[in-house]
């Protein structure tokens, strides 16, 4: 052995699954009849002249199809052997609740970003660097990042150097 | 003469130097970040690079192309993990190198040849992309224009997916979004739902799905997936500078390589992933010592290097010239590009010729610099691969968001990326891919408005009067490239499983004879 400290990877890919393939055919089966339903009930203006198509017919034959390739997939799920799935590593424990609360963050984080500004004690106050600094805050502890340095030392520079970036050098109005 | 003074004329500025060296930065970083690709770091850069003109947009976005495809050597060799799915073949004998302590080597070689590579397939865009659009103006009707659509869609579903099946429902989902917003032939709203923000020519904004399919949707996989054991980097690195003999044995491989790497580059979706792995396999096959290969062969490296980053050229000859993008990065390039009213496809160089100037010279600048920051800045760069995922993931979340505000200055554009974030993860966990989802939504406006005019201009003519034999041609390569998919399939013969298999017998082999030596000296 080299000096190169080589701890096992114990990331593994998920089993195959025929109830994960039968869902997922039978779910873009579903989308699929709905996409065709809301495809025939778009209002149009005027009819199609001779040999032209419409708004309705594009996303019509494309629905048609998908109902075509979603029902294949669905028997190819029911009848054969679910396929492998080495392509992708295997959901490892706390994973849900990392997205989970990113998303939570996230979606709170757009809402104060949202809202822009805010009066109080008689000045304005832009929210955007506020809330971008509690948000990368909250992820960095989600994610595990333990430590008061981390804390001090990342959060707030990296969200003034977003809102310098973009606010200030290209403009954007946050 | 004056298109070529026009094309370098175009990059004589200061905005472009710092454009270069802001692509030179992020591409070599993104590339040794394993998880975050090329594609996923040009569909951010799009965010930002908007408000820039043209060039030094371009600058951005293709020194970050090039950059990429030399950081990810990187994390190969010494983590065995590739940085981006071009670099996947260069693990097969760049990480056992770096085992027997020779990873400086590999990483020098790796950085030579993958400049080899990029400059070799630049001749190709050069001597080509004209040619090639003016062709394609001068016999591509609206027949022609449909077929090779469908072509290009078809190519990228056969590669890009396990299942044939899944990548076409990828495809007709990619052009189901493409069909959201306004009708621009009659002026009818579909799928708009009464959002203001859905009811303009473009519907779903594109930069917004590419940057949620590839960027946040590779960032939430890796929260499901991420686990706290993790190779950490080889930290001896051995000799940096390759002697004669190594150089001259490097040679052959480079040729061989060289020509897999061009020929795929110009297949459309056909990127450098595909092309090393075909490239190491080759070489491996033509080698007087194939069982070396898969071992630490230095060989293997230049190999598989060369033809993934030989792919560039090609790939950027089809997007420009054809409107057809050669990979994922190049599909993204055509979103901003769009939006900056240049319009990839047969009409730009034949208008535009002294872009073709400019995008090699940039191209080629980007080689130069990011071969000299691989070399001098190799030792620096190989520790940032320390760098933890808690200060990672929500720098690249909130670039991914605001990348994506700035392309409209509208929170709802976020939104839509972050929905398309969610439903990237779960298409990926099923096994959906999001290249055809993305290729379906770039191409589908295209493919409905040639279909049209194909349908309106097959009135009372005959079948073969509209649909020319090139048309036809198209149709039936596109339904070749689904079908040699499900074949080979079929078989169990996949390139990556052969590879896989193969590699698997040497070490069993391997593992076998050291224990017959082992049991002798007993």
């Amino acid at each position: 052995m080299t000096d190169a400290a080589v701890i096992a990877d114990d990331t593994e890919s998920p089993n195959p699954s025929r109830t994960m393939e039968i869902v997922a055919a039978a779910a873009s089966l579903a989308f699929m009849g709905l996409v065709l339903g809301l495809a025939l009930n778009i209002s149009l203006r005027a009819e199609a002249g001779p040999g032209q198509i419409d708004a309705k017919f594009w996303p019509t034959v494309l629905a048609i199809t998908g109902i075509g390739l979603s029902l294949a997939q669905l028997i190819v799920a029911v009848v054969r052997p679910a396929p492998e799935r080495e392509d992708l590593d295997a959901l490892q424990s706390g994973g849900y609740r990392r997205v989970g609360a990113t998303l939570i963050a996230t979606a709170l984080f757009v809402v104060a970003w949202n809202i822009g500004t805010v009066i109080a004690f008689g000045y304005r106050i832009e929210l955007f660097p506020i809330a971008a600094t509690i948000f990368l805050a909250v992820l960095i502890a989600v994610y595990g990042a333990r430590g008061w340095k981390a804390y001090v030392f990342f959060p707030l520079p990296m969200a003034l150097l977003a809102y310098l970036l973009f606010s200030v050098v290209l403009r954007i109005p946050l | 003469m004056n298109q070529l003074i026009e094309g370098l004329s175009a990059l004589a500025s200061i905005e472009v130097v710092l454009c270069l060296l802001l692509g030179l930065g992020l591409g070599l970083l993104v590339g040794m970040f394993p998880g975050i690709t090329a594609t996923m770091a040009v569909a951010l850069a799009s965010g930002f690079t908007l408000t820039l003109d043209p060039v030094p947009g371009l600058c951005v976005l293709l020194t970050i192309y090039v950059a990429a495809n030399f950081g990810d050597r990187v994390p190969s060799i010494l983590i065995n993990t590739p940085g981006t799915p071009a670099s996947i073949a260069t693990t097969l004998d760049g990480y056992p190198m770096a085992k027997q302590g020779k990873a400086g080597l590999a990483l020098t070689m790796s950085a030579f040849v993958t400049a080899g590579g990029v400059l070799l397939s630049m001749v190709i865009f050069i001597a080509a992309a004209v040619p090639i659009a003016t062709i394609a103006r001068d016999y591509f009707r609206s027949p022609e224009l449909f077929a090779l659509v469908v072509f290009g869609l078809t190519v990228m579903i056969g590669i890009a997916s396990n299942s044939v099946l899944k990548g076409l429902i990828a495809g007709v989902i990619g052009l189901l979004i493409g069909s959201v917003g306004l009708y621009s032939a009659t002026g009818d709203q579909r799928f708009t739902f009464g959002i203001s923000e859905l009811s303009g020519s473009e519907g779903v904004s594109f930069l917004a799905v590419i940057i949620g399919l590839f960027g946040v949707t590779e960032l939430f996989d890796q929260m499901l997936t991420h686990s706290k054991s993790q190779i950490k980097p080889i930290s001896a690195l051995g000799r940096w500078w390759p002697n004669k003999a190594e150089f001259r044995s490097s040679l052959k491989p480079f040729a061989v390589s060289s020509g897999v790497g061009l020929v795929a580059g110009l297949v459309p979706a056909a990127g450098g992933d595909i092309a090393g792995l075909i490239g190491w396999d080759r070489v491996r096959r033509m080698s007087k010592h194939p069982k070396s290969f898969g071992k630490g062969n230095l060989e293997g490296v230049v190999a598989a290097d060369t033809a993934s980053s030989a792919t560039l050229g090609g790939s950027l000859t089809t997007t420009m010239a054809l409107g057809i993008p050669g990979d994922s990065v190049m599909a993204v390039m055509i979103g901003s590009m769009l939006i900056w009213g240049l319009n990839p496809g047969p009409q730009l160089f034949t208008t535009r010729p002294d872009l073709v100037v400019t995008m090699a010279a940039i191209m080629i600048i980007a080689v130069v610099l990011s071969l000299i920051a691989s070399i001098v800045r190799m030792k620096g760069m190989v520790k940032l691969l320390d760098t933890p995922n808690h200060y990672l993931w929500p720098t690249i979340l909130l670039f991914c968001m605001l990348g994506t505000y700035a392309t409209t200055n509208s929170i709802f554009t976020v939104v839509t990326m972050l929905v398309f974030g969610v439903v990237g993860v779960v298409l990926k966990r099923v096994g959906i891919p999001a290249g055809p989802v993305v290729l379906g939504l770039l191409l589908g406006p295209i493919a409905e408005e040639n279909l049209a005019r194909t349908l309106v201009l097959q009135q009372g003519r005959g079948f073969f009067e509209v649909w020319s034999p090139i048309a036809l041609a198209f149709l039936a390569l596109a339904a070749i490239s689904l079908i040699v998919p499900m074949l080979r399939r079929r078989k169990g013969s996949t390139l990556e499983q052969k590879v896989a298999d193969e590699l698997a017998q040497a070490e069993t082999s391997a593992l076998d004879s050291y224990n017959e030596k082992q049991e002798n000296t007993k």
